[in-house]
């Protein structure tokens, strides 16, 4: 029997003059055209994800208030901590900006499929790390102000006081510690569900195929 | 400078889009998307063109860009639906070059070749562009002998299209 596909390949290389043909002026105009390749997608994401997290973590800068209770609660000598926490949070986001950059530059549409397959899932790594990094500061944070306003808090303290005396405090850590939980547990499922369908969407297609290109190396 | 370098990019492609246009007809499956593909390879192209040192050949170069965009970085705007018209034009088969049951066989293989996955399309792509299997890894990122094993898949997958 013979080759199917070197009858297919014969009738392919005749092709040509049923394909389309564009003119000189018609490729020149599609130059000026914006892309709209995932690369680009990812990195208008990351960028609102980076910008994102940076405001949030500002937020607490630029509301007086807080800042107030802030100073209050911890009083003049946690200063330096402060500092150094938020100088600690910006060179980290400095690292993973350069990071991110770097790696958008690697992702090259002249080297081979699967190349440019792991370039985009590395960016898309890093991105997953600074979420990961947010979140875990997001606990963190959470747990300190919870441990601060049981510790210097006097409202809190007073409060406690009288739990103690009527017997229910144990009920009272309880239901504290729930809602706690609730919490973050919420926070982290509502950001993993947006994570799985912003990125699902954007990167299904990728992922099956460089699956696909994995098994054949086994 | 850069007009230079536009006119020439222009001319280059101009003269070798068979090439992007057999890309696009494989990866879609009407005029639409033919075209939104067709621009886009060619955004990429022209975006990668600096880094084109013309060591190889024009067209060598855009085989890889090509597929790289048709594959990974494209995204369908929106569900495309094969039209009749679209199909019948771009794989036409002149009825009296070939006998019925070489043009029948051909319209199966191309509907089966149409089907296929993403990765083995590119397979089959390289291959009917007659490119050895030193290339056809290079360009995908695997290793000769598993270019051969896959494509000997596709092979027998098509053959049993053909020959249930």
């Amino acid at each position: 029997m013979m080759d199917e596909l070197e009858l297919l390949k014969k009738d392919w290389q005749r092709k040509g003059e049923n394909l389309p043909k564009l003119t000189y002026h018609e490729i020149y105009r599609m130059l000026r055209k914006e892309s709209s390749s995932i690369v680009k997608w990812l990195f208008y994401i990351s960028l609102i994800e980076l910008a994102f997290w940076i405001l949030l973590s500002a937020l607490p800068f630029f509301w007086k208030n807080i800042q107030k209770k802030f100073n209050d609660t911890y009083g003049e000598g946690d200063d330096v901590f402060f500092i150094a926490f938020t100088v600690l949070s910006i060179v980290i986001v400095l690292v993973f900006v350069y990071y991110l950059f770097k790696s958008y530059k690697a992702i090259s549409t002249v080297d081979s499929v699967k190349n440019v397959m792991e370039s985009i899932l590395r960016t898309r790594r890093i991105v997953r790390y600074y979420v990961a990094y947010n979140l875990i500061m997001v606990v963190i944070i959470t747990l300190h102000t919870f441990y601060s306003l049981f510790t210097h808090d006097e409202k809190t303290i007073k409060l406690l006081d009288t739990l103690k005396d009527n017997g229910s405090e144990m009920r009272f850590w309880l239901l504290c510690g729930l809602i706690v939980l609730l919490g973050i547990g919420f926070m982290i499922g509502f950001i993993w569900l947006f994570y799985r369908l912003v990125y699902g969407i954007l990167l299904k297609r990728l992922n099956k195929n460089y699956n696909e290109l994995k098994r054949l190396e086994v | 400078m850069n007009k230079d370098l536009e006119h020439q990019f222009v001319t280059e492609l101009e003269n070798n889009q068979n090439i992007v246009h057999k890309v696009c007809t494989l990866y879609t499956n009407n005029r639409d998307a033919h075209n939104d593909l067709f621009q886009e390879i060619t955004i990429q192209l022209w975006k990668a063109y600096p880094k084109f040192r013309g060591d190889s050949k024009f067209s060598t170069w855009m085989y890889r860009v090509a597929l790289n965009t048709a594959i990974t970085l494209y995204r369908k705007t929106k569900k495309s639906i094969p039209t009749q018209d679209y199909e019948s034009v771009i794989f036409k088969i002149k009825a009296d070059e070939y006998d019925a049951t070489e043009e029948e066989q051909l319209k199966l293989m191309y509907k089966a070749v149409k089907e296929l996955g993403d990765i083995d399309k590119a397979l089959v792509f390289l291959y009917l562009e007659d490119k050895n299997y030193r290339e056809i890894s290079d360009t995908l990122g695997i290793s000769e002998v598993n270019a051969r094993v896959k494509m000997n898949r596709i092979k027998i997958k098509l053959r049993t299209i053909l020959n249930p």
